[in-house]
């Protein structure tokens, strides 16, 4: 049964205390230290109570003490230091969660040349071309031509600034050949991301073409990209 | 470490992550950073601000860019932040017209902006589907914006028709939609 003594003491030392959230740690330290001299006393030859008592006077002034360790808990400072702890908890959850995924994402893209089937392919170019618009880099890598007259052009795009963000890109620009014809039909898949992986689908490119030509003209932003084609008689396909 | 140490440290992460957050979340301190931020990642200007107007949601930014002309949006975000809106890039103008305009909307929102490249022009007034009209004699060196809001999403509040005035009223150029 705890002593009224002891009790007594810790009650009034924690009335003092007005930031609650550290009362029960107090009441912890001081609590082992009566019970560390409590035990000297034993040692020494006193019964339980008597050393009990005996090191609660020990301790002094249970007001002095509250009054004096209310000063160290100031509860503004507690509150803060609670509060601006939680904060950045919950920011760094935040940001391994959005960076994280991010990074994950760009670490597992897939390969959007593999949504091909191989016997499908005509052609299949290989392209190193890097085009820069403001402080996005599209980075041109293949050119498929499929049996079907689908030209697939495979591009990654990405931010120059680390990580920017902004609007995503709206296009590769227009896409001709050298026979003269301009394509509008057809589609477009971006992964998003760090580093985008694009396909843009040209519905019925002319067999005969054999340069492909992609420029951007817009907003005084300029490029051509022209990219020789397997085209002619020989259309076979480029393991 | 006393307290106080760990709060100061504290607050020196918060304010790190904090700007870690802004820019993950393409959020800026100032109007007209998110409009530059805007009109540069979509390879667009950068544009002349020649005047901003206050909206419910942020602010429109009537600009001026070579061949083109814009008003871009931008909306409060956070309280105290800002962050992209809408329709960033401008219309190209034609300046064989006593003026040249383009209007649009976002939700209840509706704006209408254009260039004044007849130097007689002195008022530009619009009708809107109800019959109300808005009229305008001050420019923004030789831009003109109508802002409006729909009470629900109406026709009513569609843009109908667009004149423009001389000093005497005579009308220079009259367009209905």
């Amino acid at each position: 049964m705890p002593s009224a003594d002891k009790e007594e003491f810790l009650r009034e030392v924690l009335s003092h205390i007005r930031f609650s959230l550290d009362r029960e740690d107090i009441r912890y330290e001081l609590e082992s230290h009566i019970l560390d001299k409590k035990d000297d006393y034993i040692a020494e030859g006193y019964d339980p109570k008597e050393a009990e008592q005996m090191a609660v006077a020990d301790m002094g002034d249970p007001v002095e003490i509250g009054v004096e360790l209310n000063k160290q808990h100031n509860p503004i400072i507690g509150w803060l230091w609670m509060i601006t702890n939680a904060m950045v908890v919950l920011f760094v959850v935040w940001h391994i969660f959005v960076l994280g995924s991010q990074l994950l994402r760009l670490l597992f893209q897939e390969n959007l040349l593999n949504d091909i089937p191989k016997e499908n392919i005509v052609y299949q170019i290989d392209v190193d071309e890097k085009v820069k618009i403001d402080d996005t880099v599209i980075h041109f890598t293949h050119v498929v031509y499929e049996k079907n007259g689908d030209l697939n052009i495979f591009f990654k795009h990405y931010d120059t600034r680390l990580w920017g963000t902004g609007w995503s890109l709206a296009g590769i620009g227009t896409i001709e050949d050298n026979l003269g014809n301009e394509y509008f039909e057809g589609g477009s898949y971006a992964s998003g991301g760090i580093i985008s992986n694009c396909r843009r689908i040209v519905r019925n490119f002319s067999e005969e073409a054999d340069m492909l030509i992609i420029s951007y003209d817009y907003y005084n932003r300029k490029y051509r990209v022209e990219i020789p084609l397997k085209a002619g008689d020989t259309h076979d396909q480029d393991k | 470490m006393t307290r106080t140490n760990k709060i100061i440290r504290n607050a020196i992460f918060l304010v790190v992550l904090f700007l870690l957050f802004m820019w993950r979340s393409g959020l800026y301190f100032t109007p007209l950073s998110a409009h530059e931020s805007s009109e540069r990642s979509i390879h667009y200007g950068p544009s002349e601000v020649v005047h901003v107007e206050d909206f419910d949601k942020g602010k429109y930014i009537l600009c001026r860019y070579d061949r083109w002309i814009s008003c871009n949006t931008v909306n409060r975000a956070l309280f105290f932040l800002w962050r992209f809106g809408n329709q960033p890039t401008g219309f190209e103008y034609d300046a064989t017209k006593p003026i040249d305009y383009t209007w649009g909307s976002s939700y209840q929102y509706y704006k209408l902006y254009g260039i004044i490249n007849d130097n007689r022009v002195e008022k530009i007034e619009i009708t809107l589907g109800n019959g109300t009209v808005l009229a305008q004699t001050e420019f923004y060196d030789g831009l003109f914006l109508f802002t409006w809001k729909a009470e629900d999403n109406d026709d009513d509040f569609f843009f109908k028709g667009i004149r423009a005035f001389d000093s005497e009223g005579k009308i220079i150029f009259q367009e209905e939609k």
